[in-house]
Order: structure tokens, then sequence, then C-alpha cells
């Protein structure tokens, strides 16, 4: 029922003889023709003396089977039943009257027809309207859901970050102090290096988790996105040549300003396109793209990048920004790039997309907003806070510790 | 390491410089007292902000010709490092002061730059501690002769 259900979802275009039809159907529309139709149909079985419940008979099975399959399969249908009926009326009047009216024949059955595709178009955009909705709900819902996560778990990895760095900073302090004190070992010369250069390992991971689970409040300034993006992939060129990746790159002749952070949203172009280059083990072609477009009444940049790798299982396309969630090889990378590239984006407003087909690439997307670039100053924002609160007379949470960070985050642990 | 407590003036050779080291946590505490009194300071601890807003108070009532160092932590228990500093601040006492934090964001960068403060991320080398510890002093120095 649900590949019948997206198959004539899928199946858009109509059939050019209806098309006239078709433009003029709508839920309302149809309500006055069809009362019009069976006006028309009563008063031909009034004259020939059919019956209206014949008529109905038929429009049940088409029905179902319009609903059930497809519009073509509806129409099939349709065409039979009008064959069917029009060849009983003739047997019948050829027994027992002997003789047939070929208007009648043609007024009633005709009419019929018409009934029966009108029917048949009817339940067929009917059932796309409800499919598309259906659809539609399902996709906000999943995205919601998905924010929420990885807010959640975003959450989480700041909290761990956070309690983390103070141990970690004890541990490399005294792993320094251990070998700075004079007559040591060789081995313990070692060791002590061995712990700093891991616990400065662990420092790198923390940092990036902090990069995903921030919030709020990077300093942004009016850039130009395409020497922005025309400097990240100069930088990226040399790897790419190096793993014989393409690089292309099209971007618009003027400039596009955006109030953005220069230094995190160069670091989640790079993060991309190495994601990209990396998705082609065997070499081949990558495109960068940056166009301006309308969305919703306001301008937004859309950033994308393509590759010709191998795309994203379809079980992995909804865990693909999770922190540590990665399918690269052991040691190519920590499964934090795209996490940070989230959180980076959604920090400026905006937010990233994914296309990607088993087999066949896959194209991230990213759109910032041009124009209502968000305030990033802690006063505006706890004014942002609120102005956001519910009318209740409650103070909300942000504004009733002045010590706290304007991100919601405890300023006091 | 081997540093002195770094361009101690001759004039104030007996007393070493202090260094006031603000953190709830008694290892980092530890860790910070054991870097600092190799590279030749006097060390005294707070342990949240609270603690850290009076022994502020004490460097105060006991002023030295030289310059004294705070070092303290961010997110710590009663008033925050920064609030604790910020109080400070606003009386016109101008202590050299380095800020530690695990959660170096912007938001936090602006507040410490507001106050006149260095900021050293966690986790940090001894070197790091070192090169942020002179920069503090140097500045210090310079803008009170």
């Amino acid at each position: 029922m649900t590949d019948a259900a997206t198959a004539s979802v899928r199946q858009a275009e109509p059939a050019p003889s209806v098309a006239w039809l078709r433009e003029r159907l709508t839920p309302t529309s149809v309500i006055p023709m069809a009362l019009v139709a069976s006006l028309l149909i009563g008063a031909g079985d009034f004259v020939t003396g059919v019956d209206v419940a014949f008529t109905l008979l038929y429009v049940f099975p088409i029905a179902l089977g319009t609903w059930y399959r497809d519009r073509r399969f509806g129409w099939i249908l349709a065409v039979l039943c009008a064959t069917l009926s029009a060849a009983a009326e003739v047997g019948w009047r050829l027994e027992h009257r002997g003789h047939v009216r070929f208007f009648w024949l043609f007024w009633n059955h005709g009419g019929s027809l018409g009934i029966f595709v009108l029917c048949v178009e009817v339940l067929h955009r009917l059932r796309a309207y409800v499919e598309n909705e259906r659809l539609g709900r399902r996709r906000v819902i999943e995205q919601l859901r998905h924010a929420e996560r990885l807010n959640v778990v975003g959450k989480l990895a700041a909290g761990v970050a956070h309690e983390l760095g103070t141990p970690l900073n004890v541990i490399s302090t005294a792993a320094e102090l251990l070998d700075a004190d004079a007559p040591a070992s060789p081995m313990t010369h070692a060791s002590c290096r061995m712990i700093i250069e891991q616990s400065g390992r662990m420092a790198a991971i923390i940092r990036q988790l902090l990069d995903f689970g921030r919030r709020g409040g990077s300093d942004r300034s009016t850039t130009d996105l395409v020497s922005l993006v025309e400097s990240t992939i100069a930088l990226m060129r040399p790897l790419a040549r190096k793993r014989h990746v393409e690089l292309s790159l099209a971007v618009p002749k003027q400039s596009v300003a955006a109030a953005v952070n220069r230094l995190e949203i160069g670091q989640v172009l790079s993060n991309l396109v190495l994601n990209a280059i990396q998705a082609m083990p065997n070499g081949g072609r990558s495109v960068v793209r940056l166009d301006v477009e309308r969305e919703r009444g306001s301008e937004v940049a859309v950033l994308s990048v393509s590759d010709e790798g191998n795309g994203i299982r379809p079980e992995d396309v909804p865990r693909v920004f999770d922190p540590f969630f990665t399918t690269k090889d052991v040691g190519e990378g920590t499964g934090l790039g795209l996490s940070v590239t989230y959180g980076i984006v959604s920090d400026h407003g905006g937010r990233v997309n994914v296309e990607t087909e088993w087999g066949h690439g896959s194209c991230f997307t990213v759109v910032l907003p041009l124009r209502a670039a968000r305030p990033s100053s802690p006063r505006s924002e706890r004014h942002r806070r609120v102005r956001e609160a519910p009318q209740d007379g409650r103070v909300p949470e942000a504004s009733q510790n002045q010590g706290d960070f304007p991100d919601g985050r405890a300023g006091v642990k | 390491m081997t540093q002195d407590a770094f361009d101690r003036p001759t004039s104030d050779a007996r007393r070493p410089p202090r260094v006031l080291v603000a953190d709830d946590s008694a290892e980092q505490r530890w860790t910070l007292r054991l870097a600092l009194s190799m590279m030749g300071f006097e060390v005294t601890e707070a342990a949240d902000g609270r603690e850290l807003f009076w022994a502020i108070e004490g460097l105060e009532r006991h002023p030295a010709t030289e310059p004294e160092l705070v070092i303290a932590d961010v997110y710590m228990p009663v008033y925050n490092g920064l609030d604790a500093l910020g109080a400070w601040s606003e009386g016109g006492q101008r202590h050299p002061l380095i800020v530690i934090t695990a959660f170096p964001d912007e938001v936090l960068r602006r507040r410490v730059a507001d106050l006149g403060a260095f900021l050293l991320a966690k986790p940090f080398k001894l070197a790091a501690l070192a090169r942020t510890v002179r920069l503090a002093l140097r500045r210090a120095r310079a803008s009170s002769s």
C-alpha cells in the first residue's frame, strides 16, 4: 500500500488529455461539477430507464482501485465498467425490445464514463494530497527529533568537555613537572612525554566537542562569502591534487555579504571539502557551489559541496551529524567534523542538509541567512530570550541569574 | 622552570612575589602551586569565588611594592571567578590577572578582555603558563611605572 502510495505521489505529470481538467479540479470546484454531472446522469437515467444505482455500483470499485492502486488503474476500471454497462444495455435492449437507440446509449454511458473519470481524478488528487501531507509531517517530526537529539548530545558533550578539562590539565601539568624534575631516568622522561602528548590529543578532541556543544556568541563581522570560499578552496587544492580529486568551484560574480565568523565558516567549508576528498579514495570530481537564493521572503546563501564517492548508507544518514559517528578508517577522522559543522552552522542560524544516494555520491548543503544575522552580543541575546518568554508572569531562567552566560549555561557550578 | 620569579627587581629580593591561585579543584591548585613555586613565586590559594574575593581583599590590605598576580578559574562554587574579579576591578584595583578555563568561548573571551586579563585555556603547557605569567607581570609593571 505504501509503495503504491509513493508511486502515485511520484507520478506527478498528468496525462496531456486531462491536463485542462486537472488544473480546474480542486477540492472545492469538484462539488458543483459532481452535482451537475449527477443531475445529467439522473436525467439520462430517467429518459433511458436505466437505474442510477447501476452507475453507483461501478463507482465503488473504481474509487477503491484509484485510492489503493493509482490513477491509471482507476481509469482502466472506469473504461471497463462503462463498456460493460453499455454492453449489458445493448444486450438487454436487443433481447427485450429488439432495437438500440444509439443516442441514448451515448448519452447515458458517455455520461457515466465522465463521472467515473472525474471520480478517478478527484480521488487521485485527494490521495496525493493526503500522502504529501503525511510525508511532510513525518519529515518535520524527523527533523525536530534529530535537532532535539543533537541538542541534548551537544549539552552532554559540553558538560563532559568542561568536567574533563581540569583533570586533564592536572595530568599534563603534573607530567611536565615530573619531567622537569632534574635527575629523571630516560624511561621516566619518555613516559612523561607520552602522557603529555596523549593528554594533548585528548585536549584537541575536547576542543572540538566544545565547538559542537557551544551555543551562541561567536564574533561575527560582515564578510564576503565569495572570497572566503575561494581562499578556503585554494588552501584545500594541494591535498585534493595529491588525492587525484578535481575541485571545481562555482561562485557568483558579485560579492555575497553575510555576517559570519570568518574562521568558523572557513572551518565548515574545509570540513565538508575534506570529507568529499576522503569519500573518493580513487579520485574523482568535487563541486563546490555558492548561490544566493530567496527563501520565505529573505535571502539565504546556499553553499554546497558534492562528491562522486560511495555516498552514505541509508541507515547511516540520520547519524552523520552525531559526535563520534564515523565511517572513515581508524586514524582518518574522529567523527567530530560534521558535528562541529552542524554546531557552527546552527549557531549562525542556518542549517545543513545532506542528499545522498548509496553508490552515487553525496551532496552537503549549508544554508546561511544573509540579512537577519542573529545578534551575538550578550545583551541583545538576553533581551531576545526575555522577549521569547511565555507571557504568564514567569521570569525566564536566563534573566534570573545575572552571573550566567547568555546561552543558559550556569555561570556558577 | 629554571627561571626565577620573572624579572624580579633587586630592591625587593628577599621576599618572593606572591601569586594568588583560585581554583575549585584541589589537584589543580596543587599542580599550579608546584609549578609556580618552581618559578620562584610564593603561592596563596583560594578554593572558590568567595575565598578569591576575600583573598584579594587580603592582598589589598597588605600592599607590596610588587604587582601581585591573580590566577583564577572561571567555574567555581559560590561566585564565579569572573564575577569575583569583576567586583574588584570595578573598584579600580589593578592586579595582573590570568583567567584559566576549560571552556573558552567567545563570550568568555570578551569578558576576559573587558577585565584586561589574560586568558589561558585548559589544558595548558607549563611553558604557556610561564609565558602568560611573564606577560601579565610585564604589562602590570609597565602600567604602574
